[in-house]
């Protein structure tokens, strides 16, 4: 008895079943998209599309150095795959972008292709060990990395992957002319005595103004001449012993010298200019910051 | 003019021919600086590595010697140490130098604090000649911004996950009980 209900219930439950997904079906198929004609023979095939890449990048420096008055090799890794096979993947069409600022809109850029990558094959993965090349003034901050890659599909494929990376601030000087500080023939009292100016070659990404660190110049006799008594000023001032934009220097203090404004760039440079008054009261010997207890100066940024 | 002027001019020449013009070309890329802050929470130790080169391009314009750096504290050294101390010798030609900063945050610091790590990083220069002998000196200089601990989901069992178990643990019971019921 039981097991006649149970199979009578089993019988209401697959007609309502039925009667449920005839009605759906009646609703909801496409009869006026479908032709219901009379059975014929008919060619079928089946196009297989183009599936498009995937690419991931897999390793990047997250820190890049950059290296001072040249260029820096910046290291990164990305693995393609394609369900067509990686046979299938352009290997010339890898694009490596490096973009300053992170978000845009752009000021700098590197960029990388094939020939900046050694490509490798792995199963069903071609990774791409690929090396940007940075400049010593590139940018510090935050930069945009893209790298994608494209099929050789009839119409080609192309993916692409993201990230970023840190640009270092590189502080790099190198003093190509004017030092050491020379000021020539002077005599007692002589105001505003020029020397050669310093050249201060950028070798790295800042930009800003220069420092300087003077100490009182001395005569083995113990007599000096005050670092108060130097000004100091950039390129742009035009009178660096009483122009506007002239700094007078303060001992064993480090003074930014404010006319100063040095650049990044290939070759960029700033010409430091100094001007002395001499002492009046001075007596006669050779100054100099290597007699003690004087120091050198440090030119600072 | 009088001897004593003389004697002013004969010197300062004197200096002027023993000029020599190369300065040590030593620099330091910095991971931090006032743009772009270190960021900590309360309790977290990290170490920061600071690099020096010392004329990589191997310019002729560089004075082609070892560097020796000095690296001091000027602000900071309540929550930070250098490891490898404050003297370092850069080889000619070199980019694998790092003074290496050990950054502390106490646990008792509030979320909002900033602290000012300040280096000043030098190397003497042994120039002679002239009147002024000029070294090269950087400022290294970055804040530490107390932040809140990123709390990072691990990698494992989602609630999802776990609700959907349950569920099948519970079915399974219930499924036992019912078969046991009926075999009495």
């Amino acid at each position: 008895m039981a097991d006649k209900k149970r199979i009578a219930r089993c019988i209401v439950f697959f007609l309502t079943g039925v009667i449920l997904t005839s009605f759906f079906a009646t609703a909801f198929w496409p009869f006026d998209k479908v032709d219901l004609s009379p059975s014929q023979n008919t060619d079928v095939s089946v196009q297989v599309g183009n599936a498009a890449p995937t690419v991931a990048i897999t390793s990047l420096e997250s820190s890049i150095p950059l290296s001072e008055g040249t260029t820096y090799s910046a290291n990164i890794d990305f693995e393609a795959t394609d369900a067509n096979g990686v046979n299938t993947l352009d290997d010339s069409s890898v694009s490596i972008v490096f973009a300053f600022p992170a978000g845009g809109p752009y000021t700098e850029q590197r960029t990388g292709s094939i020939s900046d990558c050694t490509p490798s094959t792995l199963g069903n993965v071609r990774t791409y060990d690929c090396d940007i090349t940075m400049q010593y003034f590139d940018s510090a901050g935050t930069w945009d990395v893209t790298v994608s890659v494209s099929d050789t599909g009839a119409t080609p494929l192309t993916s692409q992957d993201t990230s970023t990376t840190t640009v270092n601030l590189l502080k790099g000087i190198l003093l190509t002319a004017g030092s050491p500080i020379g000021f020539g023939t002077v005599a007692p009292g002589q105001n505003d005595v020029t020397s050669p100016p310093t050249t201060v070659k950028n070798n790295g990404n800042y930009e800003g103004t220069i420092d300087v660190t003077a100490y009182a110049l001395y005569e083995t006799g113990g007599s000096n001449i005050p670092a108060a008594n130097f000004n100091a000023a950039g390129s742009n001032e035009a009178n660096v012993c009483a122009g506007a934009g002239t700094t007078t220097l303060i001992q064993a203090t480090q003074t930014t010298v404010t006319s100063t404004n040095l650049e990044k760039g290939d070759g960029a440079s700033e010409n430091m200019k100094w001007c002395l008054d001499v002492p009046s009261s001075i007596v006669s010997a050779a100054y100099s910051t290597s007699i003690s207890p004087s120091q050198q100066w440090t030119i600072a940024i | 003019m009088d001897n004593r002027n003389i004697k002013i001019i004969a010197l300062v020449f004197v200096s002027l021919l023993v000029s020599t013009g190369y300065v040590l070309a030593f620099g330091v890329s910095s991971p931090y600086w006032k743009d772009n802050p270190l960021k900590m929470y309360p309790g977290e130790t990290k170490e920061v590595s600071f690099n020096l080169q010392n004329c990589p391009s191997l310019s002729e314009d560089c004075d082609q010697k070892e560097a020796n750096v000095l690296v001091s504290f000027e602000e900071g050294n309540e929550i930070a140490q250098i490891t490898n101390g404050p003297t370092y010798k850069v080889p000619f030609g070199s980019s694998d130098t790092n003074v290496i900063l050990k950054v502390s945050i106490p646990e008792s610091a509030s979320v909002g604090d900033s602290y000012n790590v300040k280096l000043s990083i030098g190397a003497p220069n042994d120039e002679t000649g002239g009147n002024i002998q000029l070294g090269v000196g950087y400022n290294v200089e970055f804040p530490v911004n107390v932040v809140e601990e990123e709390i990072t989901e691990k990698p494992g069992v989602s609630t999802t996950t776990i609700v959907v178990i349950v569920l099948l643990v519970l079915i399974a019971i219930g499924v036992l009980f019912w078969l046991l019921k009926k075999r009495k």
